[in-house]
């Protein structure tokens, strides 16, 4: 079958690599539909994920026809038509039975690796890396599908594939981010970041009755899609003070809620950019928290940050003493999509929203080069690219 | 590498403990490491003295006198570490807690037999009669290790023993507590493991099989079991069949039977 392959830092190529096979009782393959590239595979891209081996399977968002089940998969048959979560989640755990999915005990071979690093073992993912499993990723033909009884969810064969398709990851995720905010009626809800995440914790922020939402980004086009798709209030870091302008929307109370959709590859600006970006090409900081900083200092008293976007190592200069003279709560965390996934799909059923809103790049699979390119450039008003076998 | 990896012959206990400090003891650096040592040690202590930096003039120092010496406590420090280890044999203690009802989790150990499915270092448990039972040791070719074993403790959904029959060529006892978690999160199970050399000194196939069992494999053995306890199975990276690493080919076709009933 061809797969796209990781060969190195920005080096992505679509090889031919034998068809999975059913190995465990327990799983399904599953032909791709249409898969895409996640904000979170640029991570990858760039060579900020350490544990990827030449030749690893990318992708972790993919929806498509199940061809074969394992002997242990009561649930789906061939034919049917599933998303599959990006995180891999046996369903037995004592995570699992608390929907906690994505921190599944079981699911990661290579658990040991990420418990020498964080002190527990995480979860598997597809796609990402060795110490996240060594999963064959989604962005192929066919993808190999372990604790099929769990994770899958059936899609209507009359939903477009593109509406159903972030039902594997960044719906979800935008939507636990807001979620994750206890929004209450009358709050202010700003998110750092207008990639795909962003723009779907905005739409979930609305969704749970926020007041206002705050879109930040540097991205002209990010920042227009934030106003007009979803009417969120549009800053452009590069040309306004954003504490400032927060505090002016917000009464000078600050927001009452703060996503953090940018996570580790953070773009800085001015003494704290510089300081940042040398820093991590040292290797004295694995992570950018230039966002994450921001929102935290942004926050009115007793409010909360959460982070969607992804963090893998230490980071420097952490306002802890702002976080804790105003009583914050941070909520973080990779995302349960089992737990919110067939909610979402019936909002989706019930037109609440379209998710494909988002696409703005339609490529065949032998085309993920230029695709992983222009996304990490942000280039051609690229905001999310799906990708058909 | 230098007086022998530890999987070669292990010298008998005495020699090991004595702390004599003769220059034949001392020396762990091969001659010609040594001369390169002095060189390399003498042109780092010149380029630190012409730019005036000490760090260089101590790495080069360093390296000057262990190449005159021939003793480097590196390789010393490393050496009597794994050896002594050795020779005391591992005994790992490890704990998981696994989301299922104690007398399943019990019932499970209690059959010997399943340890292969998650003990990385077990080829082979085969059930000879009451309470014994057959192990064969995981090593490569021509490594191999293989031994008899009883029960010597069994208290039903608290407590289970076993160790080597005497004159095993590797003493090995075995013990498994079990304690239900609180507030019905499952069942704790803390788990002892000894392997010792007999008669304090060891031959090949037991020095390297000490040198394999670390804490850390033992814990990822144990998830292993956790995962086969709560899931049915054990999760694996690979997407074919040939991928998986080196497994028993009998398992391995019982489990593509299973999966494709």
């Amino acid at each position: 079958m061809r797969a796209v392959c990781w060969n190195g830092k920005r080096e992505i190529r679509v090889e031919n690599i034998p068809d999975p096979e059913i190995i465990n009782l327990r799983y399904a393959i599953v032909k791709v539909e249409l898969t895409a590239i996640c904000g979170s595979d640029l991570h990858l891209y760039n060579g900020c994920i350490p544990t990827m081996k030449t030749g690893d399977v990318l992708g972790h968002e993919f929806l498509g026809e199940v061809v074969a089940v394992g002997s242990g998969v009561d649930s789906l048959r061939p034919g049917d038509r599933v998303a599959v979560p990006f995180p891999i989640a046996c369903g037995n755990c004592y995570y699992c039975e608390h929907e906690l999915f994505s921190l599944c005990d079981n699911s990661n071979p290579n658990g040991w690796i990420t418990e020498n690093l964080y002190g527990q073992p995480s979860g598997g993912l597809f796609g990402y890396s060795h110490m996240l499993g060594g999963y064959a990723g989604g962005q192929a033909e066919y993808v190999r599908v372990p604790y099929a009884d769990i994770g899958p969810v059936k899609i209507p064969q009359e939903l477009s594939a593109e509406k159903a398709l972030f039902l594997t990851d960044i719906f979800p995720t935008g939507y636990q981010a807001a979620e994750s905010c206890d929004i209450r009626p009358g709050d202010a809800v700003a998110v750092w970041g207008c990639g795909p995440v962003g723009q779907f914790a905005i739409q979930s922020a609305f969704l749970l009755g926020a007041e206002r939402v705050i879109a930040i980004d540097r991205i002209p086009e990010r920042l227009e899609m934030a106003r007009s798709h979803s009417s969120a209030i549009a800053l452009n870091y590069q040309n306004v003070d954003i504490a400032e302008a927060l505090r002016e929307i917000t009464g000078g109370r600050g927001p009452d809620c703060c996503i953090d959709a940018v996570g580790l590859e953070a773009h800085g600006l001015g003494v704290a950019g510089w300081y940042d970006s040398t820093k991590h090409k040292l290797w004295l900081e694995s992570d950018r928290p230039t966002a994450l900083r921001q929102a935290i200092y942004a926050c009115r008293k007793g409010g909360v940050v959460s982070i969607p976007g992804v963090y893998g190592g230490l980071v420097d200069k952490f306002p802890i003493g702002a976080a804790f003279a105003k009583g914050l709560t941070l909520r973080l965390g990779q995302t349960h999509v089992q737990k919110y996934a067939r909610a979402l799909l019936a909002r989706i059923e019930a037109g609440e929203i379209d998710p494909s809103f988002v696409v703005t790049h339609r490529l065949p699979l032998e085309e993920a080069p230029t695709g992983y390119a222009i996304f990490n450039n942000k280039e051609d008003g690229c905001i999310k690219v799906v990708l058909k076998p | 590498m230098h007086q022998g990896r530890p999987e070669a012959v292990i010298p008998a206990r005495d020699d090991v403990w004595s702390t004599g400090l003769s220059e034949a003891h001392n020396v762990n650096v091969g001659p010609v490491e040594r001369a390169l040592s002095i060189v390399s040690g003498a042109m780092l202590s010149l380029s630190g003295l012409r730019r005036g930096s000490v760090p260089r003039l101590l790495a080069g120092g360093t390296l000057v006198y262990r190449g005159i010496t021939g003793s480097c406590p590196f390789y010393r420090a490393i050496e009597s570490r794994s050896r002594i280890s050795l020779l005391k044999g591992v005994q790992i203690e490890e704990s998981v807690t696994v989301n299922k009802p104690i007398h399943q989790v019990y019932l499970l150990w209690r059959r010997l037999e399943n340890l292969p499915r998650f003990m990385s270092h077990i080829e082979s448990v085969t059930p000879v009669g009451e309470n014994r039972s057959h192990w064969v040791a995981k090593l490569t070719v021509p490594f191999r290790l293989e031994w008899d074993a009883e029960i010597v403790d069994d208290e039903e959904n608290k407590k289970l023993s076993w160790r080597s029959l005497s004159g095993s060529s590797i003493e090995h006892t075995g013990t498994v507590f079990f304690h239900a978690a609180p507030a019905g999160r499952g069942t704790e199970i803390k788990v002892i493991l000894t392997y010792t050399p007999p008669g304090g000194s060891a031959g090949a196939a037991v020095a390297v099989l000490l040198h394999r069992i670390t804490k850390n494999e033992i814990r990822t053995d144990l998830r292993g079991f956790k995962a086969v306890a709560e899931t049915g199975e054990k999760p694996t990276g690979a997407i074919r069949w040939s991928d998986r690493a080196p497994q028993r080919l009998a398992e391995t076709e019982q489990q593509r039977a299973r999966a494709n009933s």
